[in-house]
């Protein structure tokens, strides 16, 4: 079968359930409602009724009219309810649940199993094949904690109820956690980690709050909204999430060419003649630029600001006294 | 039957006639019968072997796109397309007197279709599934997902319009849609494709040849995972190849309507692309690490919730480590925050890592930086 034609059957048996109630409907509409375009429909409309001359089957019992307002009506008695979906149909939903039981608490597994079961349910039975179960594609969005489910199951609802909520959250540097109130925006997902975006009270200002970091969370009754005009990528520069309200410098790391063509890759920037790279991020927190250079020992070299420099010196001579301290 | 040649139809009009006439008829319904319905298996200028093979390409393009279309009998069968095996019941909400429900019934009454009803919970679920799948980048999963959420709207009040509370921050690094698409196909087609893949272990790339067993989202990436024919028998050929690595993605010849080979049983995508951290990866023994966490911070926090517990120590986390070098620099990323304790051969390696690093800034004058472990030997 090829695409084209599959394709097109596909908008056909999409296209006539939802033409064929006597009414008449603006193409621009149906177009809109079948996921195509006015001409492609059109051309749809027109293959259906393309043996007029020599009627026989499906066509001999279609009329379909096509007035000069944009306005079209078919008329037929086949083809009244969309088709049962197919098996990749199916498996295409399958993938999204499996997705969300990653990441929603136990009890909303149910939920999910019954929605797998109901789609089950409404697929086409192919007579011979005794399994429709495909688990040939598979994601994750990023690992999710038992405690981070419950967390995103009650931001998840705060933000469906334009509530506010109430989060303890460790900062990275904190041996304590406290509490904030946060309007939830919107979840963000980056490289695996999870980050609630939202208005904090306490900041007075938009933040990301790691999910992984938020100890316990909570809706609260007083309501809040959205902004109109907010949007998940005020929130992303250079490719990964970051909103700072202090002064961002920049800090310069190179990479050795033994990793820099990973780390190329990833931030899609070139490698220099001798196969080293070196990139500039948004820097607001030293601690930040420490653990970030940090994860690529000598392999990467803080380059500037100077004070990082001496930072890392001074912090790796200390990690080194302290780990000769411990084995002596 | 008309006896005279008929002028080329768009193959969709055929397909459509093929499906009305069988759909018409409770029973089964024979080539003959079937030929006077749809006028180019009837059409006597071309020889009756010729019109019955068109039928059958019919037959078998419309089962591969899900339609059931029985076959019956031996020598003469008969075919079958039942009412209730191919079109979508009716919908309902549960639990909704005068909720949402079919949105019409059609003049004529589909008696054979139940009515399949969703509990509210359930639904919303179906919509947020919707939802993830759309943020996954692969154009053919996408396009099923809007097909199956038009089909569901239909009746049901589920958002058929891209939406969702979660935003994934796409990475740079993103595979082009086409590559995904032919991944796909392949992949349900149980067709190997051909490639040129650049690795990371080599500056030039090079030419494999995979047969795809599954492909896996995961941490922003699509990965290919399949047996590259070129590197081994058997499962040991198994490799994971980062889609967006790829380039000139084809798919190898197949004799057709033949699926060039077959997926064992036994193996589990889910299991194979379970998430492991660095120091997992690899197929040697594992060693048993002992860290010591300072504190828990908003940084260490997540890391004591890994590996096993340490008796009478609760910042102490005992961990089984493939990868020690993988192991060392995940360790260096907390700044000071956590450090292996056990076994010795680790806490040397550790300690070598950080007087390596240290030596990088041997020019930055600090008044406590020691500078009596620049080799990394104490």
């Amino acid at each position: 079968m090829t695409g084209t034609a599959a394709d097109q059957l596909r908008r056909v048996l999409d296209l006539v359930p939802r033409m064929a109630d006597g009414e008449s409907h603006a193409i621009r509409d149906l177009a809109r409602a079948i996921g195509t375009d006015e001409q492609t429909l059109v051309r749809d409309l027109g293959a259906l009724a393309a043996r007029f001359d020599t009627p026989g089957g499906f066509v001999e019992g279609l009329s379909i009219s096509l007035d000069a307002e944009g306005c079209a009506e078919v008329y037929t008695q086949h083809f009244l309810r969309p088709m049962r979906l197919t098996v990749p149909e199916l498996r295409a939903l399958e993938l999204g649940l499996a997705v969300l039981a990653t990441e929603r608490p136990p009890e909303e597994l149910r939920a999910i199993a019954g929605a797998r079961r109901r789609l089950h349910e409404a697929i086409c039975a192919i007579p011979g094949e005794a399994s429709v179960a495909g688990d040939q594609i598979g994601a994750t969005f990023g690992p999710v904690t038992e405690a981070d489910r419950t967390t995103l199951a009650v931001l998840r609802q705060a933000r469906h109820a334009h509530r506010k909520v109430r989060i303890v959250y460790r900062k990275p540097d904190m041996t304590v956690a406290d509490a904030r109130i946060v309007c939830p925006y919107a979840v963000l997902v980056a490289n695996g980690a999870w980050y609630l975006a939202g208005r904090c009270e306490h900041s007075s200002g938009l933040r990301l709050f790691r999910v992984d970091r938020i100890e316990a969370a909570s809706m609260l009754d007083a309501t809040c909204a959205v902004p109109a005009d907010f949007t998940p990528h005020q929130l992303v520069q250079d490719g990964r999430p970051f909103v700072s309200s202090a002064p961002v410098g920049t800090l310069v790391v190179r990479y050795s060419p033994h990793i820099a063509r990973w780390i190329a890759e990833r931030e899609g920037a070139p490698l220099a003649e001798d196969g080293s790279l070196t990139l500039g991020y948004p820097l607001a927190d030293t601690e930040w630029a420490l653990r970030h250079v940090l994860q690529y020992g000598a392999d990467a070299e803080v380059l500037a600001p100077e004070a990082v420099r001496l930072a890392l010196a001074v912090r790796l001579g200390e990690m080194a006294r302290r780990s000769a301290t411990s084995v002596a | 039957m008309t006896t005279r040649r008929q002028r080329p139809v768009p193959v969709v009009q055929r397909w459509v006639d093929l499906l009305a006439a069988l759909l018409k008829r409770h029973g089964t319904v024979d080539f003959e019968v079937l030929s006077r319905e749809v006028p180019e298996y009837g059409d006597a200028s071309r020889d009756v072997q010729t019109r019955k093979r068109m039928f059958e390409r019919d037959k078998d393009a419309l089962r591969a796109f899900g339609v059931p279309i029985e076959t019956i009998g031996g020598e003469e069968p008969g075919y079958r397309l039942r009412k209730d095996n191919f079109y979508l019941p009716y919908l309902a909400v549960a639990g909704e007197a005068q909720g949402h429900g079919p949105r019409r019934v059609d003049r004529f009454g589909y008696r054979s279709l139940r009515v399949l009803a969703f509990e509210p919970d359930e639904l919303a679920a179906v919509s947020d599934a919707a939802s993830r799948v759309r943020l996954l980048g692969d154009p053919v999963l996408a396009a099923h997902t809007e097909a199956a959420m038009r089909k569901l709207a239909f009746d049901l009040p589920v958002d058929a319009a891209p939406a969702g509370e979660v935003h994934l921050v796409a990475s740079r690094a993103h595979p082009d849609p086409v590559i995904l698409e032919t991944l796909s196909e392949a992949l349900f087609g149980r067709r190997a494709v051909r490639f040129d893949y650049r690795g990371m272990a080599h500056a030039e790339p090079s030419q494999r040849e995979v047969e795809p067993w599954g492909l896996f989202f995961m941490n922003g990436h699509w990965y290919l995972v399949g047996r590259d024919r070129a590197r081994a028998d058997g499962r040991d050929g198994l490799r994971n190849f980062r889609v967006n690595r790829m380039s000139g993605v084809t798919t190898v010849d197949a004799p057709k309507g033949e699926r060039a080979f077959s997926i064992p049983s036994d193996f589990r995508l889910r299991e194979h692309a379970r998430p492991r951290r660095a120091w997992e990866l690899g197929e040697g023994d594992t060693a048993g690490v002992t860290v010591a966490f300072r504190a828990s911070t908003g940084v260490t926090r997540p890391a004591l919730d890994l590996g096993e517990p340490v008796d009478g120590a609760p910042l102490s986390r005992r961990f089984q480590v493939r990868r020690v070098d993988a192991f060392v620099r995940w360790l260096l990323a907390f700044a000071g925050e956590a450090r292996p304790v056990d076994p010795p051969g680790v806490v040397r390696e550790f300690e070598a890592q950080i007087a390596r690093t240290l030596a990088v800034y041997a020019d930055v004058q600090t008044s406590d930086a020691p500078r009596n472990v620049q080799d990394g030997v104490r």
